[in-house]
């Protein structure tokens, strides 16, 4: 191991995303404390502190065990963007993020998938779906975590249902539903099965399917608002107004800030008093 | 226990040097004290702790006390304690405390005579010296707990709330902290205090790792739930039941807690290996880890054969929804379980909670279909006969009484013991009745009668009984049935139904006079009954059918004011206005609504009253009030696109716009004031239309700017300007969005879009219309529109689906004709020609619709006829188009062509040809399709 590991003098130029102190784990159980790392071919270099400077040290992928990345704070703050409906701002938030685990794709603690993620329900946010669909495509080949690539197939429903290919829709979300043991994953692929029934009118189905998430993954903030909002335009439907407005009313007072929260107001104004 | 067991162990290694200075002994002499000593613990170490404590006893009377053998009094205690003698254990540690009152062991005597107290059950002695080391650190945490154990022990609640809310004060910080906050939890639970036992178990979730057994915490949890439910605190008992872990989750955090305990002995080992000296502390400590794994994978393998307990759980969570209210969540849940979990005694309550509470949330169908799997798997179940009853009940719930005949039927035969029999017989019954079978009916209720004589329904059904022949039109019967019913039951509730009921009889009689008296003595004698508006109704009736108008009128009014429900209101203003119409007194017409307006001024009907008034102020030539009066309401509700008769006032507004002024307007100007010039009068309608819509206050709002556009292409439509009318519309499409306009505009919207082949953005104005306003009258755009598009797009089953839930689902009035025959060419198109032929004939059969749509139906019915290959039928069809229906030239150039052709099919080349050429000769369909099509046919027929 030893002897792969190279001791260059680099000044290193702005990172793209600040990132704080990661560790390398190597297949041997030893920890390298870094300052950072980069990419260069098959080899991670981790700027290490020399003496009075830095430098960089190189370590062959290959005897790389994990990367002890720090947590992006921007997965929060995209999520944060996407939950307020504002996908343009989510995209620019993710996008130095995404490009920066890029490299490290194929080794283990990266932050690529779920960084990549969420760029996906952006790029879908702003109905850009043939470049969500090509991102969600490299994902689902490109992870080995299956619930990575289970979230990574419901970014495609957006543009299913836009393009009224329901059944298609539906069929995916009930694999993952099958699937899935992760409860994020969970509550979405159940949004999503609401939102492919709502656009066919089948209120009574959709409700069932968005009712799922308050029921059994309440805890699942990011998807709340948009059950709570779905599952209200299904009772709507069903011309049930009462339950309607009580779950519009559910969504204002506690999720006022959501995007979906200021359609809710918008809808009960115009529920019939 | 084992803490004793283990401290006093220690102590062996200290008393070598006890027997250090022991003297010898001889053969018959007692053993040397450390011989002594040394046998005494292995007894200890054995388990054999009455022997030991006496050994031990034996041993200090023998020696002198000095602080070196300050261990075996302390031993001694403990050996009692192990050994279950509480009292003898006491007596020691009490004698250890006298010898050695601050030995070092004497907080822990403290500690063991309280514990021994709480063991023999003197709690409040218990108590009261755990609070004692309370203020002990290295005690603290064990006394408080063992302090709240005996207060609980001794019913003292608020005492043990005391001690642990002390306890787990800052936070869980270890296993002792854990527990307590669990006892906690309870204690709260206990008294009801339901928002601090959810904090206590929010905190005890977040710290889960210190669970010692998470197993058993589970089971207090949803122990817990089941206490807040049985007290019917169903809020707090659907948190606890949330916290509750499903079995994956239980195995997965046991398995954690195991693994995390080898980590602990492995980082043990690599101290002790760092550095051996640890070892006499970190062994034991191992020891016990090692004891803790085993029992933790004992409780895990245990716990994996038992069945899951999700179910279980889930079945909680969907009662507390139902209680809750939110009984969608609970057919979630119920759903959940079926879908999850096949087998399992959870099933049966599942499915019973899935009927009820589909059959709560008016999903008549589904809970039909899980009534049926119900009786099907459980057909002895607890819940049989109510499942039973229910799948008929559901049945008449969806409308649907021919099947809950069935079903009612079935069940009373395969449960002939049910509880629900006498209410089944009764809704049977009923479900005759109201499929409008009143002779079977009658039957079903003399057999009710017949087997429960003095039954709930009795009553009920005796009076049904009449009903029916009231209902199968035999009046006359149940006139004299009526009659009877009414002497022999004085004092029934149906006394005011039957009275009026016979009223009805003999105004289907022509009695009028008799109606008259009948109704005015009913008012008489029930006079506050909800009825009197129907009954006022029916002896306006009666006036109006003997020519007494002027009496009905007063009374129609009087029906409309005190009818309880819109149909008999809206029945009697519509017929006192049109009395009032037909005698030319308009002035009481506008008075009418205008007392309707002031008696009812939230009824939706008020803006169509008000169209009325308007309208009745133009009829006395009060066009400038009546433009103002709809000007005003207009201006009203133009922001609120639901009030969807804003669109009647604004075609009002527009006709009164439109109309020219009477000179006579000019000549009545008022004394002293100049009379408009005619040219001044003669203000342009549209700027006219403008000046009185135009209101600061509607500005801003879309919906308001819709209309105005609306009111000009109204104007244009009127004034016959088609191409001003369509650039309205056209801007009203392209300014604003679906959710600004009321259901005519977006229908209207819609409809323009369509004619102009763009059916996605006419597909979101007809959807939002068909969303957001199911109810409204205009929806029948939608279904028509909808339909259209999916044809237009062959979508033939989606187009067959709209246009049957037109005419089906909304029963449509607006677009019936365009629906009706949407539907008639869907069918055509899917090749169901009999229904499709039975529904031409219906449009062609309609005199109202008489015009384009019967000239295409009845070329339909020549293609359907062509399609069957009887082809004079359909020659015969085609003819009657080219020769009635001149006007619509499209069918008609289409018609000559299936003339032909059919004349050709029947060998009649002659006829074929006379046809051809006499399409040809029709100049006004010289620039048709056919006529080219006619010539080729003529050329290949060698008469080109």
């Amino acid at each position: 191991m030893m002897k792969a590991l190279q001791l260059t003098t680099i000044i290193l130029l702005g990172l793209t995303v600040p990132l704080g102190a990661q560790s390398i784990l190597l297949k041997t159980g030893q920890t390298i404390e870094t300052k950072g790392v980069r990419r260069s071919g098959d080899m991670v270099m981790g700027k290490v502190q020399v003496g009075a400077s830095s430098g960089e040290v190189g370590y062959q992928a290959s005897t790389i065990a994990k990367i002890n990345f720090p947590d992006p704070p921007q997965l929060k703050t995209t999520a944060a963007f996407l939950s307020q409906g504002q996908p343009e701002k989510a995209l620019a938030d993710i996008e130095p993020v995404v490009k920066y685990y890029e490299p490290f794709r194929d080794l283990p603690g990266n932050f690529w998938a779920p960084a990549a993620l969420l760029k996906v329900s952006a790029l879908s946010g702003m109905q850009l779906d043939k470049q969500a669909e090509a991102l969600g495509d490299e994902i689902r080949k490109s992870v080995t975590d299956p619930e990575t690539a289970r979230a990574a197939q419901l970014q495609l429903i957006p543009g299913l249902v836009r393009h009224e290919e329901f059944e298609k829709a539906i069929a995916l979300c009930d694999g993952v539903i099958k699937e899935s043991a992760q409860a994020d994953v969970l509550a979405e692929a159940w949004v999503r099965k609401g939102d492919a029934l709502l656009a066919q009118r089948q209120w009574d189905a959709a409700v069932l399917a968005y009712l799922h998430v308050p029921v059994f993954y309440e805890d699942e903030k990011r998807w709340m608002p948009q059950a709570l909002l779905g599952s209200a335009r299904g009772f709507r439907g069903l011309e049930d107004l009462d339950r309607a407005k009580r779950s519009l009313n559910d969504l204002t007072a506690e999720y006022p800030k959501s995007a979906q929260a200021e359609i809710a107001r918008a809808e009960l104004q115009k529920m019939p008093k | 226990m084992n803490r004793l067991v283990r401290r006093a162990s220690l102590f062996v290694a200290i008393l070598f040097g006890v027997g250090a200075y022991a003297p010898a002994r001889a053969e018959d002499a007692p053993p040397d004290l450390g011989t002594a000593y040394a046998g005494a613990m292995a007894d200890f170490q054995a388990g054999n702790y009455a022997k030991a404590a006496s050994a031990l006893e034996a041993l200090v009377a023998r020696v002198e006390v000095t602080p070196q053998v300050e261990p075996i009094f302390y031993t001694i205690g403990s050996a009692y304690f192990n050994a279950g003698d509480y009292p003898k254990a006491i007596a020691a540690f009490k004698n250890y405390q006298g010898k050695f009152p601050k030995g070092p062991h004497a907080g822990g005597a403290a500690f063991a005579i309280a514990q021994s107290n709480l063991l023999s059950k003197n709690f409040k002695e218990a108590a009261a010296q755990m609070a004692a080391l309370e203020n002990d650190p290295s005690l603290r945490e064990q006394a408080l707990l063992f302090e709240a154990e005996a207060f609980k022990a001794a019913g003292n609640f608020d005492g043990a709330i005391k001690a642990l809310e002390k306890l787990t004060g800052g936070e869980i910080r270890d296993s002792d902290a854990m527990r307590g906050a669990t006892m906690l939890a309870e204690l709260y639970a206990q008294k009801g205090d339901g928002t601090k036992a959810l904090k206590i178990l929010e905190t005890i979730h977040q710290k889960i790792g210190l669970a010692d057994n998470i197993i058993q915490l589970n089971a207090l949890t949803v122990d817990l739930g089941d206490k807040f439910y049985n007290k019917q605190q169903f809020k707090e008992a659907l948190a606890c039941y949330r916290y509750a872990y499903p079995r994956e989750q239980i195995i997965r955090l046991q398995r954690d807690r195991i693994a995390g305990m080898q980590r602990r002995i492995e980082q043990n080992l690599a101290q002790v290996r760092a550095n051996p000296s640890e070892i006499t502390q970190l062994a034991p400590a191992n020891n016990q880890l090692k004891q803790d794994i085993a029992n933790a994978q004992k409780l895990l393998a245990d716990f994996e054969k038992l069945p899951s307990i999700t179910p279980a759980i889930y079945l909680r969570l969907g009662r507390c929804f139902y209680e809750l209210d939110r009984k969608w969540e609970a057919v979630v849940v119920n759903q959940e379980i079926l879908d999850r979990f096949k087998e399992g005694p959870e099933r049966e309550p599942a499915l019973f909670g899935l009927i009820v509470a589909l059959a709560d949330v008016n999903q008549p169908e589904r809970a039909q279909q899980r009534c049926e799997e119900y009786l099907r798997d459980f057909k002895n179940g607890p819940n049989a006969a109510t499942v039973g009853y229910l799948l008929g009940a559901c049945a008449l719930q969806a409308g649907d009484p021919k099947a809950a005949e069935t079903f009612f039927g079935r069940v009373l035969e395969s449960q002939p013991k049910s509880s629900f029999r006498e209410q089944i017989r009764y809704l049977l019954a009923n479900a005759k009745f109201s499929a409008g079978n009143y002779a079977d009916a009658v039957t079903a209720y003399n057999k009710y009668l017949s087997e429960f004589p003095k039954g709930a329904n009795a009553e009920d059904v005796k009076y049904r009984i009449i009903l029916s022949a009231l209902f199968a039109g035999k009046y006359q019967d149940a006139m004299s049935q009526l009659q009877a019913f009414i002497s022999k039951n004085p004092s029934s509730s149906f006394l005011p139904d039957a009275k009026y009921r016979l009223a009805v009889c003999k105004y289907a009689a022509s009695l009028y006079d008799e109606v008259i008296t009948d109704c005015q003595a009913w008012e008489k004698q029930f006079g506050s009954n909800p009825q009197l508006g129907e009954v006022l109704a029916l002896l306006g009736d009666a006036y109006a059918a003997s020519s007494r108008e002027s009496a009905a009128i007063p009374v129609y009014i009087r029906s409309y004011q005190t009818a309880t429900t819109d149909d008999v209101m809206n029945y009697s203003l519509e017929a006192a206005s049109k009395l009032l119409q037909k005698r030319g007194e308009w002035d009481k017409v506008g008075e009418l609504y205008t007392g309707f307006v002031k008696d009812k001024p939230d009824n939706p009907t008020v803006v169509s009253a008000l169209y009325w008034i308007g309208k009745a102020k133009a009829h006395e030539g009060k066009i400038d009030e009546a433009k103002q009066l709809a000007a005003d309401t207009i201006k009203k509700y133009i922001a609120d696109p639901n009030r969807d008769a804003v669109e009647q006032l604004i075609t009002q507004l527009a006709q009164l716009c439109v109309k020219k002024k009477k000179p006579t307007d000019a000549a009545t100007a008022p004394i002293g004031e100049p009379s408009p010039s005619p040219a001044a009068e003669e203000e342009d309608p549209g700027a006219e239309l403008d000046r009185l819509l135009s209101s600061a206050a509607n500005e801003d709002s879309p919906t308001a700017k819709a209309r105005v556009l609306f009111a000009k292409a109204e104007l244009a439509r009127l004034r016959r300007q088609p191409a001003e009318e369509e650039k309205n519309i056209a801007e009203i499409a392209s300014q604003f969005k679906p959710e600004d306009l009321s259901p005519l505009l977006l229908g209207e919207v819609g409809d323009y879009l369509l004619s102009q082949g763009k059916f996605d953005q006419a597909t979101g104005f007809y959807q939002h219309l068909m969303d957001d306003f199911p109810k409204s009258p205009m929806v029948d755009y939608a279904y028509r529109g909808l339909g259209e598009i999916a044809y237009q797009k062959k979508d033939f089953l989606k187009a067959l689906h709209y246009f049957n839930d037109g005419t089906d689902k909304i029963a449509a009035t607006t677009k019936l004709k365009d629906i009706t025959l949407g539907r008639a060419k869907t069918l055509l198109a899917l090749g169901k020609l009999d229904e499709a032929q039975k529904t031409f004939e219906q449009v062609a059969s309609v005199r109202e619709w008489r015009g384009e749509a019967t000239a295409y139906s009845v070329y339909s019915l020549g293609q359907i006829a062509a399609k069957r290959g009887k082809w004079a039928e359909a020659n015969a069809y085609y003819q009657r188009v080219y020769v009635g229906y001149q006007k619509f030239l499209p069918w008609v150039a289409k018609a000559y062509i299936g003339s032909a052709e059919s004349f050709e099919k029947l060998g009649k080349t002659q006829e074929a040809t006379n046809t051809y050429r006499e399409l040809l000769r029709n100049e006004k369909l010289a620039n048709f399709s056919e006529t080219a099509e006619a010539r080729k046919r003529l050329e290949a027929l060698g008469q080109g």
